[in-house]
């Protein structure tokens, strides 16, 4: 093949090629060509505003923090859990309840999203027994403002998933003030058996998509 | 000269071609850039415990009672001993075993504990008379398989003599359940020329210590 030949399919290839990315570019941000060059109309004096959309997930209450305590004697295991903004429960165990309340999150950003948390320990990891019973880690959301969430979890005691991703609680997280909060309690079920003595922690990550 | 003209125009044609390409997937990247940011956003919240351990001892069945009796003569002592959970007997009297049980520990902590037991008598002060007719023993047991395993002292399964100072039993006391009872049985040999009569009794103190 003559190197023209050569040259000149070559050059029909990337041309096809640019205008296939210059139209999916344009079709998802039609605002691209004026962001990246700029310009001025003649004739026509007019403001233009661009307003992106984002999603910012806030945690007013960012940690659920137990403290010391053990089981109480004679029993398998103890619960714990948060009630919201009110106060803790603690059965078959004598941690402290004070203080302790469940994680607060809010939609800060400017329009709805799913929300998906992820943990980084299961019950199992976190405790340890060494029966493999009597053991829980578990999560709930509930609106803190009605309306704020919608899902198939809400009100639900859930197991907690550290895999990638975690699990979708929220389809619809609201953005618009007043309808924009929820929380998530938090439930622990510590075995008599604990093989992890001490203190454990775990990090929580809480992931909006306002993709869907 | 008519090729040299004809290589310049297809060098210009090259150039323009990969300055378009180049144009387009910079417009493309940044459509990209753009459009992932303002979708996802994301929050991290933190649960934190401390799980203490305990060591709980309890006496499940705490007093060995032989109420009232007397040597069968000529025998010159009678023998009275427990036997776990089964009445006790009494050998040369007529003492009724019916609530002269052995004594069962459990270890109802979270932690494996070493045990250690005493008595405020020896069967000199228990009874008097002839230190030939007379004994005041316990014998440490496993009621549940493994409780007391481990670095076992030469004092499990044996008959040995009160000590009124603590005696180790067992240096490794389980804490799960089903492996986490013992008995304490006891042997009484009551002389023929016992010089304390009437009701006799003495108190075994029972304590637990964290498991070396």
């Amino acid at each position: 093949m003559k190197s023209e030949t050569f040259l000149f399919i070559l050059s029909i290839v990337i041309i096809i090629l640019s205008f296939t990315s210059i139209f999916v570019s344009l079709y998802k941000n039609p605002n691209v060509l004026q962001k990246l060059t700029g310009y001025v109309s003649t004739n026509y004096g007019y403001v233009n505003l661009s307003i992106s959309s984002y999603v910012s997930i806030n945690l007013s209450t960012d940690s659920v923090s137990w403290g010391s305590g053990a089981i109480n004697s004679g029993e398998t295991n103890a619960t714990l859990y948060t009630v919201r903004n009110g106060s803790a429960v603690v059965q078959r165990g004598n941690w402290s309840a004070t203080n302790v309340t469940a994680l607060h999150v809010e939609n800060m950003g400017n329009v709805n999203c799913s929300l998906s948390i992820q943990t980084g320990k299961n019950a199992h990891d976190f405790f340890n027994s060494l029966t493999n019973s009597n053991e829980q880690y578990m999560l709930n959301v509930t609106n803190k403002e009605s309306g704020s969430c919608s899902g198939d979890l809400l009100g639900s005691w859930v197991n907690v998933n550290k895999t990638s991703g975690g699990t979708r609680f929220c389809n619809n997280l609201g953005f618009n003030k007043d309808v924009n909060e929820i929380y998530v309690d938090v439930l622990f079920t510590i075995p008599y058996d604990a093989g992890n003595i001490g203190q454990q922690s775990d990090v929580i990550i809480i992931t909006g998509d306002a993709s869907g | 000269m008519k090729n040299n003209s004809k290589d310049n125009v297809n060098n210009v044609v090259v150039v323009l071609v990969f300055a378009f390409f180049a144009i387009s997937l910079i417009m493309f990247a940044y459509t990209l850039y753009d459009w992932g940011v303002k979708t996802t956003g994301y929050a991290t919240g933190y649960v934190n415990i401390t799980v203490n351990t305990v060591v709980s001892i309890n006496v499940t069945t705490g007093t060995v009672n032989w109420s009232s009796g007397t040597i069968t003569a000529p025998a010159t002592n009678a023998t009275l001993t427990t036997h776990g959970t089964d009445a006790g007997t009494a050998t040369n009297g007529n003492w009724s075993g019916t609530n002269a049980e052995a004594i069962v520990v459990a270890n109802i902590g979270s932690i494996n504990c070493s045990l250690a037991i005493s008595g405020t008598k020896t069967a000199a002060t228990f009874f008097g008379g002839s230190a030939a007719q007379q004994l005041y023993q316990w014998n440490v047991s496993n009621k549940e398989a493994g409780a007391c395993g481990g670095g076992e002292t030469s004092m499990k399964n044996t008959w040995a003599n009160v000590n009124t100072s603590a005696a180790t039993v067992c240096n490794q006391m389980d804490f799960h359940i089903d492996n986490n009872e013992i008995f304490i049985d006891f042997k009484l040999v009551v002389p023929y020329d016992a010089t304390n009569t009437g009701a006799l009794y003495d108190i075994i103190t029972i304590s637990g210590n964290t498991a070396v």
